[in-house]
């Protein structure tokens, strides 16, 4: 079709980029999968910890002679997720027979898929420079360097609501159909005062795209400093975004078994279970690059861009989003779970006005005090 | 640090203190600007929405007088403060925000784009302004003669109605597609729920419903016009596109988005085939909900639609669009539309229907002073300029005749459904027997509606039919045939009206009700006796509004550079009219 | 280096591809909410074809749009049309009664419709093998870019300042929608007897 081809003449771009960007894409969903299991674990031995337990302990390297000293070692249970894995893999894969088939297979994609995509605009680092110093170019640490970054890891984590829905839907199971309808009210309840906090910081920083809001926090302060209430409003609603406890009613085990995954087994399940995480590990990203200063630290140039140097930055985001995951577990076991009216009053009554209150007066300041920080 | 922080301190302070004073001026560089004074009816509107919406939720201020009392001041004020303005000088609304962006920090970034304009202040738009807000006065009447309208929901209905008001006062000035599109839905969505308004009754959820999807689909295909017009001209503005139209050499692709806006315009004046929505739509509404409907909402469709025709054709392109015909387009889609609500209305058995039906005819009557409006628009120059005044002011002109006859009937028969709960036209027999002035009333409005000698609607008719005439004169021999058509048409309409009137002087009522009489209220007499009172006043006096409406004139934009042909440029200048000359 | 140079055979190829795979299955997506039975899976249908949507506003380089695009329909309006279908509706599954008697008038319809536009839009320059539409006058692409920048700041400047007008009646509307659904769906015992009339 030449109409496409007029299209792709304008704007496509070159096969350098292509082949970086699938790089890209490579190193970062790996990255993300491999820090999943061991997430997995960590919530384990934390929960363990809190409750004066043990946790897991037993599942390490096998005795086999090879390995020397190190044969039969437990490893601290390091390996327990490897063997979940296997399980879950090895269960067999079951459709209820009422179910709707198509929206029941997809249903878990649909949930997956969007978080995933929402972490091509984080940027994790600046970049190196390779090439000579005219014609080299720069090699960002960043999937897709949006205008709009921002506005786009929102927009796409929001899609997957549908798959929460879709799965309670189609399992035909009033277990999951409940659990799905919770979930999608609760999102859907938590991604106004979400937005508005981020905003707020949009209006600090004055862009939408999140390498410049990281370089603002690095030539200014930190967005925890700068927006202390917009800080606390998007965590909580992170929490809840996630159905994480204290707002994991989606899954509320004693009243909903498990909720809206209730019918899925096997590596379908295995798909809603590495999207919960995947989910947190990307507000964490989200969280780390809006208010803790993303890749920079004070003291280490934010821009430097020379191969060993840009290390630099990856290794400070990541330390940093393990500290935000931890917190993350932490409080999954120190704090009870809400009761579902008291989430929906928490959201519609106190974070909504609390953060558009946050907004008009971030605004009124970003007029007052003109220029100097506004683009 | 300590200094430092002084320092910041002072500077915060200068901040805070420093801001009244930008305020100030930016206050200063929106209100001295006076085109915002043409704006104020439209912000009155504005304040008094949200200002029934809060007397509504207080304990104290709530109750019905006060509600009515915020809306009858909130339609009363912009239709004086525009009364004002009557004849004066007509103005292209540029937005009077833009002064703001050089009191803060995006100075540098504007650039005001030359089209983005969105409303006229005209005598065209200040009419059916003027028109609309009389409209929602007197439905406020019936909305306190309306027995069904439960207290507590008053407010809403307020709410509603006055959004509905200002979509149509936005339509009637705007100039820009957006903005057509915005009003239209503006005014839609207020409708739609009005329609709906008692909550439990099936027919009205039956009218709101297919009022709604009609309403949706005609907005999407309307939309979908709109797209390809601005991929043809590049802006939203109807005058630029009709002159950069006229440079286009796609006469298949114009004709295709002309009908497709069309479409829209069309479903807001209820005309065939567009008009399927109306009846279930108006039998199934609140009684004033209809009449208001059937009055304003098609008078604002007709506003917008003979400001586009108008910045459609050679009178503002400089140049005949190719493959439109805006005239024997807009006389074939009148012909049909008289056509198919006079022979449908023979059928009805409801009044209600049966009035729906008439004002579809009657939309296809007016059809003629747009056909009118779209000849002047042809024929160009100074002498079509004239008659496309003529056709303006005829199609406004009919439009008052229409408002007061149609507003009448309409009372009476909600004055007739408090009493018997019916809108059938049985509920109507024996009336002469019950209530005679009613019947007399009654009797009178209907020959108005028909457009016999003694009223003020045979006035409006003959004035319509004229305009036609001088546009057949001037070349046009479909307007002739759309004139027969029309004659016929009347005499079909003879049918329906005088059905009624027979049964309300001649059939015997139901025996249980025969002797009763009929107790009608004060605001009854109002409505109904009024109207019927002026109907007839009007007929004797009818030249009092002819001024008036003649200065419901279009304003049309001098040619921009590089958007039209250049060899028409000085001679339009020179037409420029609308700019108050007449007072 | 020949991997930078942009618009080699390949990469048009792979441009197109992705291009051609987010069009047709917009269509399909959109084709397939029209005459799906199962509203369900209607829904679900429109979100893919207002996902499909956004994805040309991308190719199209409006990315703002395309973004706005996915929070206000894919993320918003369809979730809440999925929503009112679970939760309206009493049996599993809800299908849509086909109209048999009207399904030639409809396809008639549509294509009365749709052939012309086609024809307008692509046909004429599928058969002439060449842009029709700015050789008749069209204004073009390249103009519209011209005249107005594509970024997030000008766009802001423009609803504030040329456009605020519209900007301002949209937040109207939006209030009218509001005021007159929550008076919709309010619960009935508000209305319970006739109590207080007006006159």
């Amino acid at each position: 079709m030449f109409l496409a081809a007029d299209v792709a003449a304008a704007h496509s771009p070159s096969a350098l980029e292509y082949l970086l960007n699938a790089l890209k894409v490579l190193a970062a969903f790996g990255a993300i999968m491999s820090v999943i299991p061991f997430m997995i674990w960590l919530e384990r031995k934390v929960a363990a910890w809190i409750q004066h337990r043990d946790g897991p302990n037993k599942v390490g390297l096998p005795r086999w002679k090879i390995l020397g000293p190190l044969s039969g070692f437990h490893m601290w249970g390091l390996l327990q997720p490897l063997a979940d894995m296997i399980k879950l893999i090895l269960k067999e894969d079951f459709i209820p027979r009422r179910a709707d088939k198509f929206l029941f297979v997809i249903a878990p994609a649909l949930v997956f898929v969007p978080i995933a995509l929402a972490f091509s605009v984080i940027p994790f680092g600046w970049g190196f420079h390779v090439g000579g110093a005219e014609d080299g170019f720069l090699v960002r640490y960043q999937i897709a360097d949006f205008g709009t970054g921002i506005l786009f890891a929102f927009a796409v984590m929001s899609m997957s609501v549908h798959g929460l829905t879709l799965a309670g839907w189609s399992s035909y199971n009033k277990y999951g159909q409940m659990g799905s309808v919770r979930a999608s009210a609760q999102m859907i309840s938590y991604e106004a005062a979400m937005f508005m906090a981020v905003l707020a910081m949009v209006m600090t920083t004055g862009s939408l795209q999140l390498d410049d809001i990281v370089l603002w926090q690095s030539t200014h302060v930190w967005g925890i400093l700068a927006q202390p209430i917009a800080f606390v409003i998007f965590l909580i609603c992170a929490f809840a975004e996630t159905n994480r406890l204290p707002f994991d009613f989606p899954e509320a085990e004693p009243e909903l078994v498990a909720g809206y995954h209730i019918e899925y087994g096997s590596m379908k399940f295995a798909m809603f279970f590495l999207g919960e995480y995947y989910g947190m590990v990307v507000q964490s990203c989200l969280i780390v690059t809006l208010f803790l200063g993303g890749w920079t630290l004070p003291g280490i140039p934010a821009t430097a861009d020379s191969f060993l140097a840009s290390l630099a930055g990856p290794l400070v985001f990541s330390v940093k989003v393990m500290c935000v995951l931890f917190l993350y577990v932490q409080v999954r076991w120190s704090l009870p779970r809400f009761r579902f009216d008291q989430l929906m009053s928490l959201g519609w009554k106190r974070l909504i006005p609390i953060a558009l209150a946050n907004l008009v007066v971030t605004a009124i300041l970003g007029v007052t005090f003109a220029a100097s920080n506004m683009r | 640090m300590l200094l430092e922080a002084a320092e910041t301190a002072t500077n915060a302070l200068q901040g805070v203190v420093g801001l009244p004073q930008e305020s100030y001026r930016a206050l200063a560089g929106i209100i001295g600007n006076d085109t915002l004074s043409y704006f104020a009816p439209e912000l009155v509107i504005c304040v008094a929405m949200l200002l029934v919406l809060l007397v509504d939720v207080s304990d104290k201020l709530r109750s019905p007088r006060n509600l009515m009392l915020v809306a009858l001041v909130a339609l009363a004020a912009p239709a004086l403060m525009i009364l004002g303005k009557w004849g004066g000088e007509a103005l292209f609304f540029y937005p009077a925000w833009g002064n703001l962006a050089q009191y803060s920090n995006l100075e540098g970034h504007i650039s005001l784009q030359p089209d983005s304009h969105m409303l006229v202040f005209d005598g065209f738009a200040n009419f059916f302004k003027v028109f609309v807000l009389a409209s929602g006065l007197i439905t406020l009447g019936m909305i306190h003669l309306d027995k069904g309208t439960p207290r507590r929901s008053l407010g809403e209905m307020l709410t509603l109605l006055l959004g509905s008001v200002l979509g149509m006062m936005l339509l009637a000035s705007a100039t820009n597609l957006l903005m057509i599109y915005l009003s239209i839905e503006f005014m839609s969505l207020a409708s739609f729920i009005l329609v709906a308004f008692k909550r439990r009754d099936r027919k009205g959820t039956e009218g709101a419903l297919k009022y709604m999807l009609f309403g949706a689909v005609s907005s999407g295909v309307m939309i979908y016009g709109i797209s390809l017009l601005y991929g043809m001209a590049g802006t939203l503005d109807i005058a630029l596109i009709g002159q950069r139209l006229a440079q286009v050499n796609d006469p298949l692709a114009i004709a295709m988005a002309l009908m497709m806006v069309t479409v829209g315009f069309g479903y807001k004046m209820s005309i065939a085939p567009m008009h399927f929505w109306a009846p279930d739509a108006y039998e199934g509404a609140p009684t004033p909900v209809t009449a208001f409907l059937s009055v304003a909402s098609k008078a604002a469709g007709f506003a917008v639609f003979i400001r586009f025709i108008d910045a459609m054709s050679a009178q503002s392109t400089g140049n005949a669009l190719p493959i439109i015909n805006w005239v024997s387009f807009v006389a074939v889609i009148g012909a049909v539309t008289m056509t198919v609500g006079n022979l449908t209305a023979i059928w009805q058995p409801n009044v209600k229907r049966m009035l729906a039906y008439s004002s579809i005819a009657h939309a296809g009557y007016l059809m003629i002073g747009a056909a009118v409006v779209a000849a002047g628009g042809e024929i160009g120059g100074e002498a079509g300029a004239r008659i496309a005044d003529v056709g303006g002011s005829a199609t406004a002109f009919y439009l008052v005749a229409y408002c007061l006859m149609n507003f009448g009937a309409f009372a009476v028969v909600q004055v007739v459904a408090n009493e018997t709960g019916r809108d059938d036209m049985n509920a109507f027999d024996g009336l002469f027997k019950r209530n005679p002035t009613l019947a007399v009333v009654m009797a009178i409005l209907l020959l108005s509606l028909l457009g016999i000698p003694p009223t003020f609607g045979f006035i409006g008719k003959a004035r319509l039919f004229m305009a036609g005439l001088e546009a057949a004169q001037a070349g046009y021999p479909i307007m002739t045939v759309l004139l027969v058509i029309a004659a016929v048409n009347t005499t079909v309409s003879c049918y329906y009206y005088f059905r009624l009137i027979r049964g309300m002087f001649i059939t015997p009522g139901e025996a249980a009700t025969a002797n009763r009489p009929l107790i009608v209220s004060n605001t009854g007499w109002l409505m109904a006796g009024g109207s019927a009172v002026l109907t007839l006043a009007l007929f004797v006096a009818g030249s009092f509004f002819i001024g008036p409406a003649d200065e419901a004139r279009l304003k049309r934009r001098p040619h921009l550079e590089g958007a039209a042909m250049p060899q028409h440029d000085q001679g339009h200048v020179e037409v420029k009219r609308g700019d108050g000359s007449k007072g | 280096m020949l991997l930078a140079e942009a618009n080699t055979p390949v990469t048009d190829w792979i441009y197109t591809l992705v291009f051609m795979a987010v069009f047709v299955t917009t269509l399909m997506a959109g084709l397939w909410v029209v005459i799906a039975r199962d509203v369900i899976r209607a829904g679900v249908s429109l979100f893919i074809c207002l996902s499909g949507v956004a994805g040309i506003y991308f190719f199209l380089n409006a990315q703002f749009l395309a973004v706005v695009q996915i929070m206000v329909y894919v993320g918003g309006t369809t979730v809440l049309i999925l929503f009112g279908v679970m939760l309206t509706n009493r049996a599993p599954v809800l299908t849509s009664r086909r109209a048999t008697d009207r399904t030639l008038a409809g396809w008639l319809a549509t294509v009365i419709v749709a052939a012309p536009l086609f024809v307008i839009l692509v046909g004429r320059d599928l058969m002439e093998k060449k842009d029709v539409k700015t050789a008749n006058g069209w204004f073009t692409m390249k103009e519209a870019a011209a005249q107005a920048p594509i970024n997030t700041v000008a766009l802001g400047d423009a609803l504030l300042t040329s456009y605020i007008l519209p900007f301002e009646i949209a937040s109207l509307v939006l209030l009218v929608a509001l005021v007159g659904s929550a008076y919709l769906a309010r619960r009935r015992e508000d209305e319970s007897g006739i109590e207080g009339r007006l006159s």
